[in-house]
């Protein structure tokens, strides 16, 4: 009897134990990810303007954010979403809000980076945005609200670019597909799908429009 | 039997197992961090 009684409480326990851990999934790490971002709005309006040339949109290779770091302003009217970008989608990073694909320098590791030339938006190439889509704050939460013709915008140290969503896909987890630059001036946000699982990926493809 | 306990073994029993509570929710933040996504 007094086993039983002491397994019964350590089921309890442990049971709490889980709830606490939800909650703090659910809840708590929203509460950080906020506390995140009101620093990194106030460290972003801080940062000096970033000069370019006249003509196409070229961001100096000087510009290179330290992980964790602002690196633009990401606006999804449709879907009510106004954050701050962190340079780097490591574990880290993407606890202070959704994350841009850097290039492998120093700072960034494989697989979390690429060999291509890091984009910028309005550049000619791919931006590519990922973000939580269930805890820190869940960013992504409705990416999949989107449809073609919703307007992603852009805030950056250099001029504010507009996009224009034209397709969302699903892909495999291990898919690289959207790591291949190309030559269109595009943004692609990418979370995990369906929510609450890590079953797959979701893309939203935008092209730029002004 | 636990009428016989005093106040303090109580309490003692009961932060005792808060402790195993919250032991378990940690390891499970831990876990989870190593085991989802980044993007999760």
């Amino acid at each position: 009897m007094r086993y039983v009684r002491f397994f019964g409480k350590l089921l309890i326990s442990v049971g709490c134990g889980v709830l606490m851990f939800v909650a703090w999934t659910l809840w708590g790490t929203g509460i950080y990810t906020s506390q995140q971002q009101n620093q990194l709005q106030a460290q972003f309006a801080h940062d000096p303007p970033v000069v370019i040339e006249a003509g196409e949109v070229k961001v100096p290779d000087s510009f290179q954010p330290e992980p964790g770091h602002p690196a633009f302003k990401l606006r999804i009217p449709r879907i009510d979403f106004d954050q701050i970008v962190v340079e780097g989608v490591g574990i880290d990073d993407l606890h202070k809000g959704p994350g841009h694909y850097p290039s492998c320098r120093p700072g960034f590791d494989h697989p979390l980076c690429t060999e291509f030339d890091e984009m910028w938006p309005g550049e000619n190439g791919r931006v590519i945005v990922s973000g939580h889509r269930t805890t820190y704050g869940a960013p992504f939460y409705n990416l999949d609200k989107l449809k073609p013709g919703d307007k992603v915008i852009t805030e950056t140290k250099w001029g504010e670019f507009t996009y224009e969503v034209t397709q969302t896909d699903i892909v495999q987890p291990d898919s690289l597909a959207i790591a291949i630059q190309n030559d269109t001036a595009e943004i692609v946000l990418t979370t995990c799908n369906p929510r609450f699982s890590a079953a797959q990926r979701l893309i939203v493809y935008a092209k730029l429009v002004a | 039997m636990s009428e016989n306990r005093s106040k303090k073994a109580v309490i003692g029993e009961l932060l005792a197992w808060f402790g195993v509570a919250l032991a378990t929710a940690v390891i499970l933040v831990a876990l989870s961090e190593k085991l989802l996504p980044s993007s999760f």
